[in-house]
């Protein structure tokens, strides 16, 4: 079973399996230190081809996503009083591709004096709260300041600005939505890149993707009404905070959650040391 | 024109928090699938170096009896190693605590005992250290609580002439206590597990931590011994040591138990003592190291750079935060992958910019599963840790010369009530499951 | 509905559509399931004989709550934990068929000195309390020797051997885990093992020298005008070559390859970004690191340690360490030839074996 070049060679499986068995059946783990995988063909295949595969699905069934949700503007506008018109963004990638982005057709009014009075005080409301809550929820506390932080900027530049804003509620609804629809192709890739390449077992991977791309195909519209509800009542005042902070950075929020359940599943290579159980 | 330029910076911004993610993830790669590099922790026998173990204490009474409990408990050899509490002008019982191990202790406890000079754990340790005897010399601080096997470990890369210092890997013990303190246990395990054991084994620069880990005696007195005068006088020193031509060794196998802050004052003091630290040694040490010395690799060069200036990027992101807002009411179409790239960027721990990958993959690594589950948060911490380190970096001592008054005793509010079950834990802690020592055949 | 009301239930369902993937991160904030401290691994990697130790501690605990066993008969039973042992009491040369059926099945406990048949597959721990010779081709999990081990030619131990007397393994044998003993390992040729360890270990028949040869006749060694001085080491840039008896007083460290000639000296330890070869009968009174290769030529002397991140190759008649300095030659793979004599441990992380030639 030794080798002249100096490695030994490996076991039958049989002995393999006894060389790493505890004498009372228990796998005998590698230390934390020296843990890692194997970069195989096999890994590597995989990997890519599930996030080029992905990556082609999401863009295939990306017109049918434009045609659901712009359906769902055509029922939810009315029952939300901001009318029935839809507009169809049309976005060409090169001349491959090309697909239509529904957005609602609302307008989001320059700031009157109410409009600073109440976003104004509700950014005041969002610096009181901050002072108010306890010092071991200082995270939130900044979250809050920064909130303000932004709005009270919004409210300067329109206290001195002079129309037209340069973007637009339709504009901004229809950029949101293209973004929304550039990051559900990517999802693959960004799996590709930090997920399938792990020891998961192969419909844990595709499990994570459908989740992924499922709550997010869901929540982009939902985002989009949100927002033009507030823009179009709240005036164009709370635009750029509801851009810079509950824009883009909620899908990324959701995704990180998503990775972190994901990345805390088993896999089949990499053991699990750490007992679990409830906190002692 | 205004527009442009600010454009300009918005897209240097974005540079560097590519840069940043790009070298975040290759370490990850390096990490997952790499060879990892440990070639010193299999040294079991061999003409053991003597060693002096530093314990620099400033108002200790709390830790320090569990942390002398474990150095004596150690099973390296007992005559080639001695333990030398510093004590600098505490005021509680730390003291009385030293006295008494050395009365229990003779010879093995030698209290070195500071009743002037400048206040501060590298002046500490530079006065201490001025006459060692030992070859080696360790540095813990005093609230770690190192495994019986410990020293050895960190002993052996020693063996290696060009090494002048060793690093080992810390681990939280209280991370059970509030959000914050698992948070941290996350950002430690990115930052030790992945990030720092990718440099070594790419044979880039890992970082001297000051504490689980020990210096050559002749390499410190090659490099003209600790700078008194710095706020993180274990980044000042590997980047000492590196340009002189000596190597820093990581070694991931070797760990020690810490206690993190639990409290988010005492974090932000902590992160901004380091920011000021690190950013003196960018400060000192970029343009030496950007004139590439002809001992060291272009990727080392850039990889040294671009640890001095991890601190730096905080404020850099949030400078980019700012010229992305500004630009937007200037009508500039702010584009959604920037957006995204400075999201991802806020859910990375500070202290070694690890993103989020990086942690979750450093956790899995570790055998751990569900804590992985908190990686949401981390952004809570980011904003935190964000705005700390700004206020930090843009403070004159990260800066300027050193204040008049010259460092003081600047450490982490320490939370063990004595010589407690902790330090038993540590001292005599075995696998999961098992006591130390005899029971169950493997 | 009025539209402020289909708002407020669109914000919900948004809010709520949003929580969904948190709520993992959430339950494991409020009612934690992993927040203990990392597990510390107490126990040293680098010792050799600790499973070794903790078998004796446990089968010796276990056996001692059981009746005596009296007789000279073969006994089987089974200890408070449950594992099935078998207690051979006949000793001498014990045939196959004389060996109690399902004893390769159960923990074996050997009374007596023994000489056992061979081909064997032992799945549970051999406890040898007396003298063991094992026979040709066996298998064994693992074995604790009270006296004197040998193992048979072509002979595969899975986890560890650990013997209190000197141990023999024959030709071809293969040793995975780790092999101690207490006194001395001789290996024979062809064999492949992980991880060794002994006051003496030697390749066939061969003495380690008591210290370093005599130094004889040195010339000081010619050293590179921009060799630089660091603390107690030179450092040179490039590769280096020590002329044959020739001499450095003090530690080196050489970014390129290190060559040292035949009977060339270093009083002090060494270190190559890449390869290391000492030619025949060169000393170095310390360590040899390389993060490449090292080839120790014949009738070479090391002090130690000896560490290689790739491979280790050591000539006839060369020594590392010596009896009362044990040290360690650790490398990702390691050839040893016959005659090789080292005292301390061997230890390598893909395997290593000993020469096929005789």
């Amino acid at each position: 079973m030794s080798s002249a070049t100096g490695s030994l060679t490996r076991p039958p499986r049989e002995v393999a399996q006894l060389r790493l068995r505890g004498a009372r059946g228990g796998i005998i783990p590698k230390h934390r230190s020296m843990i890692r995988l194997r970069w195989t063909p096999g890994r590597a295949t995989r990997a890519a081809l599930l996030a080029l595969t992905g990556f082609a699905g999401v863009m295939a069934a990306l017109p049918a996503v434009g045609r659901l949700w712009g359906g769902l503007f055509q029922v939810a506008l009315p029952a939300l009083g901001l009318g029935d018109q839809v507009g169809w963004h049309r976005i060409d990638v090169g001349s491959l591709f090309s697909i239509a982005i529904p957005h609602p057709v609302v307008a989001g009014p320059w700031p009157g004096t109410g409009h600073f009075i109440g976003v104004g005080g509700f950014a005041a409301l969002l610096v009181v709260l901050s002072l108010l809550l306890p010092g071991r929820f200082l995270p939130m506390r900044y979250f809050l300041r920064f909130l303000a932080a932004i709005q009270t900027v919004s409210i300067g530049y329109f206290a001195f600005a002079t129309p037209p804003f340069p973007y637009p509620l339709p504009g901004y609804m229809g950029g949101l939505l293209a973004a929304g629809m550039a990051v559900l192709a990517l999802v693959p890739i960004a799996l590709g890149l930090g997920f399938y390449i792990f020891d998961h077992t192969l419909w844990r991977q595709l499990l994570l993707t459908v989740l992924v791309l499922g709550h997010l195909v869901v929540l982009l519209p939902l985002q989009a009404l949100s927002h033009t509800w507030l823009i179009h009542h709240a005036s164009l005042l709370v635009q750029p905070p509801l851009f810079f902070v509950f824009g883009l950075l909620v899908e990324i929020l959701v995704i990180v959650g998503f990775y972190g359940w994901a990345m805390s599943w088993e896999g089949t290579e990499i053991p699990r040391t750490q007992t679990l159980g409830a906190a002692r | 024109m205004i527009r442009d330029i600010l454009a300009i910076g918005l897209w240097s911004v974005v540079a560097v928090l590519v840069t940043y993610t790009l070298r975040h993830y290759l370490f990850t790669l390096n990490r997952v699938f790499g060879r990892q590099r440990q070639p010193y922790v299999d040294i079991g026998v061999g003409d053991w170096p003597r060693v002096a173990v530093y314990v620099p204490c400033h108002n200790e009474e709390k830790v320090i009896g569990g942390m002398l409990d474990a150095l004596l408990g150690n099973d390296y050899p007992a005559d080639r190693f001695y333990v030398v509490p510093i004590d600098d002008r505490s005021t509680d019982g730390t003291r009385q605590i030293i006295e008494d191990y050395t009365a229990r202790f003779p010879g093995r406890i030698r209290p070195f005992i500071r009743s002037e000079g400048k206040p501060g754990k590298a002046a500490a340790l530079s006065d201490a250290t001025r006459e060692a005897e030992a070859e080696v010399l360790m540095v813990f601080d005093a609230d770690y609580l190192p495994g019986p096997n410990l020293l050895r470990q960190l002993a052996a890369p020693f063996f290696d002439p060009e090494v002048g210092a060793v690093m080992g890997r810390v681990v939280p013990h209280n991370l059970n206590r509030t959000l914050l303190t698992r948070l941290l246990d996350l950002e430690r395990s990115g930052g030790y597990q992945v990030d720092q054991q990718a440099r070594m084994n790419l044979r880039l620069i890992p970082q001297y931590g000051g504490t689980v880990g020990g210096v050559r005696r002749s390499a410190l007195r090659d490099v003209g011994h600790w700078n008194e005068d710095a706020l993180a006088e274990d980044t000042d020193m590997t980047y000492r040591l590196i340009l002189r031509g000596w190597q820093v060794v990581y070694q991931n196998r070797s760990e020690c138990y810490e206690e993190v802050p639990e409290t988010w004052p005492t974090r932000i003091r902590q992160i901004q003592r380091w920011t000021r630290g690190h950013n003196q040694c960018l400060r000192n040490y970029a343009f030496p190291l950007l004139g590439i010395p002809r001992h060291l690799r272009f990727a080392q060069v850039i990889d040294g750079v671009l640890l001095l200036g991890v601190f730096a990027v905080a404020p850099v992101l949030l400078l980019g935060w700012g010229l992305a807002t500004a630009l937007y009411f200037m009508g500039y179409e702010i584009r959604p992958g920037l957006i995204v790239l400075f999201a991802v960027a806020s859910y990375s721990t500070l202290g070694n910019f690890a993103a989020f990958f990086e942690v979750a993959t450093a956790v899995r690594l570790d055998g751990s599963r569900n804590r992985v589950r908190l990686l949401p948060f981390v952004a809570l911490g980011f904003l935190v840790n964000l705005l700390a380190v700004s206020r930090a970096t843009l403070s004159r001592r990260s800066w300027l010369a050193p204040a008049a008054a010259g460092p003081t005793w600047e450490k982490t509010e320490r939370y063990r009530a004595g010589n407690d079950n902790a330090a038993n834990h540590a001292a005599g802690h075995d696998t999961a499951g098992g006591p130390a020592g005899g029971g169950q055949p493997s | 509905m009025s539209p402020l009301l289909g708002f407020l239930l669109l914000l919900l369902l948004a809010v709520g559509w949003t929580t969904l993937p948190l709520l993992p991160a959430l339950r494991e904030l409020f009612s934690p399931t992993d927040v203990d401290p990392l597990t510390m691994v107490g126990r040293d990697n680098a010792d050799i004989s600790r499973f070794a130790r903790h078998f004796r501690d446990y089968v010796q605990a276990n056996l001692r709550q059981l009746p005596p066993e009296g007789g000279a008969d073969d006994s089987f039973g089974k200890l408070p934990d449950g594992t099935q042992f078998v207690r051979i009491a006949q000793g001498h040369a014990v045939a196959r068929a004389a060996l109690p059926d399902g004893t390769q099945d159960r923990l074996v406990v050997l009374e007596h000195p023994t000489t056992l048949p061979g081909g064997e597959q032992f799945r549970l721990e051999v406890w040898a309390r007396a003298a063991l010779t094992g026979g040709e081709g066996a298998t064994y999990r693992a074995v604790l020797g009270e006296d004197v081990l040998r193992l048979g030619a072509h002979t595969t131990v899975l986890r560890w051997v650990h013997s209190r007397g000197p141990m023999d393994v024959a030709a071809g044998s293969t040793l995975y885990g780790r092999a101690s003993s207490e006194q001395g390992i001789r290996l024979g040729r062809d064999v492949a093992f992980e991880r060794v360890g002994a006051p003496v270990i030697t390749v066939g028949d061969a003495m380690p020298s008591h210290g370093p040869p005599a130094a004889g006749e040195l010339v000081e060694a010619p050293i590179p005008e921009d060799a630089r001085r660091l603390g107690d080491h030179l450092r040179v840039e490039g590769d280096f070559w020590l002329p044959p008896h020739s001499v450095v007083d003090g530690n080196l460290v050489v970014a390129g390859e290190l060559r040292l000639g035949a009977g060339a000296r270093v009083k002090g330890s060494v270190k190559a970004h890449r390869a290391i070869e000492l030619e025949e009968g060169a000393v170095v009174e310390g360590s040899v690191v390389s993060e490449r290769t090292i080839r120790l030529g014949p009738s070479t002397w090391v002090r130690g340690p000896v560490i290689a991140e790739d491979s280790v190759t050591i000539a006839s008649a060369a020594t590392v360490g010596a009896r009362t300095q044990p040290t360690t030659v650790s490398a990702r793979t390691l050839s040893l030839a016959q005659g090789v004599a080292v005292c301390g441990h061997l230890v390598t992380q893909e395997g290593g074996h000993t020469d096929l030639a005789r």
